[in-house]
């Protein structure tokens, strides 16, 4: 055998196959780490283990969803705290004016019935059976309470506030109050109830014994006509049905309007008088 | 984890097994021998050619169908090297210095071939390694390299230019082993 050329040709090729398959025979001879039934059993121990880690896998999978099951119906079973309004960036969106109209009966029992004219009334409801959703607060359980503001000096501009305390279940008060005023007689004074939309509204959580307010705003230099002065007022809490009524003697007459913001968890002032 | 094993796998009856053995017996050498200049250490290429045939056996039902089974297995076993060698090179050329020499039962003709496979430049052996000794032809050298044929007979002709200086040296290395 010649020695190599320093260009690679055939022959280079030849010896460099033979020097590597010389290498692979020599090495072909070399006796066995272990046998084929070595081999064959790692393999399907490995194929065992590695069943069991998948199935452990799906077990804590399964476990693990489990837990987030349980923790979330524990959660939702907790009772909920009363939320606490945070102020949010004011809403361009107009205030919607609702009339109340005049109860067509002048019975001296009969009691004038607010109802809103801008929005379906949504069905009446319940408490939910079920404690996980509390639902709107029916006018059944909740008592009014109706105060002013002190006024200052020769200003017509007059505060009020409506409290609706819940004396049952767990509910919730989300957005405005339905208004209309009565006169001693009974017969309905006509008001233009108009949402003050300034701030956005918040659900208020309302648990047994606490009261959600709605604050008032009228002016009295409107006032036109005769003036009978009202002597109750009657509330619908949104999203429910019935009114709840509170003493209300204010000096409010003729075709009015009355600012109403939404209900919120604090209590705005003190109340002069009901 | 790698893959899910093949259901088709199992169960394995015993013709199966004698099969495997029988094949593991006649082709573990061939693909220790490809290994080795891959890892360069003997006792890793036997670790590596057994794990390759733990993954043939667990496919050995479709494989036993293949013509050459033993093509499988070297591909297989030739990405598990590679990649080791690209994952943990670096380590394993640091722990290599400190790990007690074991002299291969092989002439030292042959070790000094390994050790000429081993100085070329990585790619230039891969593609000498999947091509003269796992046999794969040069298109699937390129594909397993993932560069173009022309590359691949590029690197081949380098690597063979390189063992031929090797070879050429040590003249009595063919006298030898060629006898």
């Amino acid at each position: 055998v010649s020695q190599p050329p320093p260009d690679l040709g055939p022959a280079d090729e030849r010896g460099v196959r033979a020097a590597l398959d010389a290498y692979r025979r020599a090495v072909r001879e070399l006796p066995l780490p272990a046998g084929g039934a070595a081999v064959r059993d790692r393999s399907d121990r490995r194929r065992r283990t590695r069943r069991l880690r998948r199935l452990a896998t799906a077990a804590a999978v399964l476990v693990a969803l489990l837990i987030t099951v349980a923790v979330a119906v524990a959660v939702d079973h907790r009772p909920p705290r009363p939320a606490v309004p945070s102020p949010g960036p004011s809403t361009s969106r107009s205030p919607a004016p609702r009339h109340s109209p005049v109860p067509g009966s002048a019975s001296p029992s009969a009691r004038p019935s607010a109802s809103r004219g801008d929005a379906a009334a949504p069905p009446p409801s319940t408490p939910p059976a079920t404690p996980t959703e509390p639902g709107p607060c029916p006018a059944a359980q909740l008592t009014g309470r109706f105060g002013t503001a002190a006024s200052g000096g020769g200003s017509s501009q007059r505060y009020g506030a409506i409290g609706l305390t819940n004396a049952g279940p767990t509910c919730v008060l989300d957005g405005y109050p339905g208004l209309s005023l009565a006169a001693a007689d009974g017969s309905g004074i006509p008001v233009t109830v108009n949402d003050d939309t300034a701030e956005p509204h918040r659900p208020v959580t309302l648990p047994a014994g606490a009261t959600a307010w709605s604050t008032l705003h009228w002016d009295v230099a409107q006032q036109t006509g005769p003036c009978p002065g009202s002597t109750t007022m009657l509330v619908t809490p949104p999203g429910g049905t019935g009114q709840v009524a509170a003493d209300a003697h204010i000096g409010l007459c003729g075709d009015h309007e009355i600012g109403a913001g939404a209900f919120q968890p604090d209590q705005p002032f003190p109340l002069m008088s009901s | 984890v790698t893959g899910a094993p093949d259901p088709t796998a199992e169960p394995p009856v015993p013709a199966a097994a004698r099969e495997f053995d029988s094949f593991y017996a006649a082709t573990c050498g061939d693909v220790v021998a490809m290994l080795y200049p891959l890892t360069g250490n003997l006792a890793d290429a036997q670790d590596l050619a057994q794990e390759a045939f733990c993954r043939a056996w667990q496919r050995w039902s479709v494989l036993s169908g293949y013509d050459e089974p033993v093509g499988w297995v070297k591909r297989v076993a030739a990405r598990l090297a590679i990649d080791t060698f690209r994952r943990w090179g670096t380590a394993r050329r640091f722990l290599a210095g400190h790990r007690p020499e074991v002299v291969p039962p092989i002439s030292t003709d042959h070790v000094a071939l390994v050790a000429a496979l081993r100085r070329l430049p990585h790619r230039v052996m891969h593609a000498v390694v999947l091509h003269y000794l796992a046999d794969l032809p040069v298109a699937a050298v390129a594909d397993e390299l993932g560069v173009t044929a022309n590359a691949t007979k590029l690197l081949l002709l380098r690597g063979r230019r390189a063992l031929a200086e090797h070879l050429a040296d040590r003249p009595t290395e063919r006298g030898g082993d060629l006898a």
